[in-house]
């Protein structure tokens, strides 16, 4: 083979080897979080306590390691499954790739207070001539009222649901005195 | 499809060469070994292994396969002193360390030219390196810190165009260049290196 040939070989391959390399993207740089690892949703709401699926994805695959910070707000399971914790306020999911750790992606999570229930619950108040029920305690009204055993002497009538514009509430008509039907 | 066929074609070339060191017979192969450093070239790989130079050790097979033409076996390894990268956003804080290392088993054809006396040689060379990336990627928010780590490994093609300068029977220089791609996107890669060998 003659020189001319040799150095013509070795010059092809030198511009095919220049030549030759993928995409350049950027992929193990540090600017790149959520470039080319994709979490979605990336920006949900949700009520304390509840569940959402995250899905993290590369052009290669999905498997993905997480993480939640700060960690009480909430936690994540190995398949991306976040439950938010009681505390309301704002945290991150984070997940990386797990075939390659260089691939970051973050989802902002805002965790709020469930919408106040107008149901009532917390005390029930009847007139001052039947039985006050607060907790544990437990008085006997005036007149014919009586304690008995710690239980209120009285006939309890069936509760009654009703409604309004704000929700709905629960309206305990409460104990009568003896003798009061 | 096609680089499909164009990875056959790499293998089975890469499968002749290396397989030439061993169905020689003993008098036409000379062993040796070497060491030397290397240098990513600008590219990707340079901000994942940082600028080098840094350590490579060989294993290497010649045969004489007539005047003046030889092939080379060759087992390298290199590792790269490794990288980190720093960046901020008012939300997310990221420090990525990486450290990359090398393997590549090859064949090389190398030629000697007679008018310098036989004491230089060009030569190119197919190679299948598997490259190795530990990345710990440090992710700090306003709310805490999470230190994932992994390593990640890939067996690519490469090919190399060197030049050689045997001081005597025993000693030879050898600039080499190497181009290949690594990660799952494909990043080129170039790296230079300028190793001795010694050829038992």
């Amino acid at each position: 083979m003659s020189l001319s040939k040799r150095v013509a070989i070795l010059g092809s391959l030198l511009v095919l080897g220049l030549g030759c390399g993928g995409t350049r993207v950027t992929g193990d740089r540090v600017d790149t979080v959520n470039q080319t690892l994709l979490l979605t949703p990336s920006a949900p709401v949700l009520v304390q306590g509840q569940s959402l699926q995250f899905q993290a994805a590369t052009p290669w695959g999905s498997q993905a390691v997480w993480a939640v910070e700060p960690a009480g707000a909430g936690t994540v399971t190995a398949s991306g499954l976040f439950t938010a914790g009681s505390t309301s306020g704002a945290c991150t999911v984070l997940a990386v790739w797990s075939q390659d750790v260089r691939y970051t992606a973050t989802a902002a999570v805002l965790v709020i207070t469930p919408p106040s229930s107008a149901q009532d619950t917390a005390t029930a108040s009847i007139s001052p001539n039947y039985v006050n029920a607060f907790g544990a305690q437990q008085g006997a009204g005036t007149g014919a009222s009586a304690w008995a055993n710690g239980a209120v002497v009285g006939e309890a009538e069936a509760s009654t649901l009703s409604t309004s514009a704000s929700g709905g509430y629960q309206n305990r008509a409460g104990f009568l005195p003896p003798g009061a039907n | 499809m096609m680089r499909t066929t164009i990875r056959g074609l790499f293998l089975a070339g890469l499968a002749f060469g290396t397989s030439l060191g061993a169905a020689v017979p003993a008098g036409d192969l000379a062993w040796g070994v070497g060491c030397g450093l290397m240098a990513p070239l600008p590219s990707d790989l340079r901000v994942t292994t940082g600028a080098g130079p840094d350590l490579d050790l060989g294993l290497h097979a010649d045969w004489q396969v007539r005047p003046g033409q030889a092939v080379r076996t060759v087992l390298d390894a290199g590792w790269y002193s490794g990288a980190e990268r720093l960046h901020a956003e008012p939300t997310l804080a990221q420090a990525l360390a990486t450290r990359v290392s090398d393997e590549a088993l090859g064949a090389e054809y190398l030629w000697r030219p007679a008018r310098f006396g036989g004491d230089w040689e060009l030569g190119a060379g197919l190679y299948l390196i598997r490259w190795r990336v530990a990345s710990v990627n440090q992710l700090t928010t306003a709310g805490g810190t999470f230190t994932p780590s992994g390593t990640s490994t890939w067996i690519r093609e490469g090919l190399g165009i060197l030049a050689g300068r045997w001081w005597n029977p025993h000693l030879e220089t050898v600039a080499k260049v190497q181009l290949s791609h690594y990660g799952y996107e494909n990043q080129p890669t170039r790296v230079a290196s300028l190793n001795v060998l010694w050829q038992f």
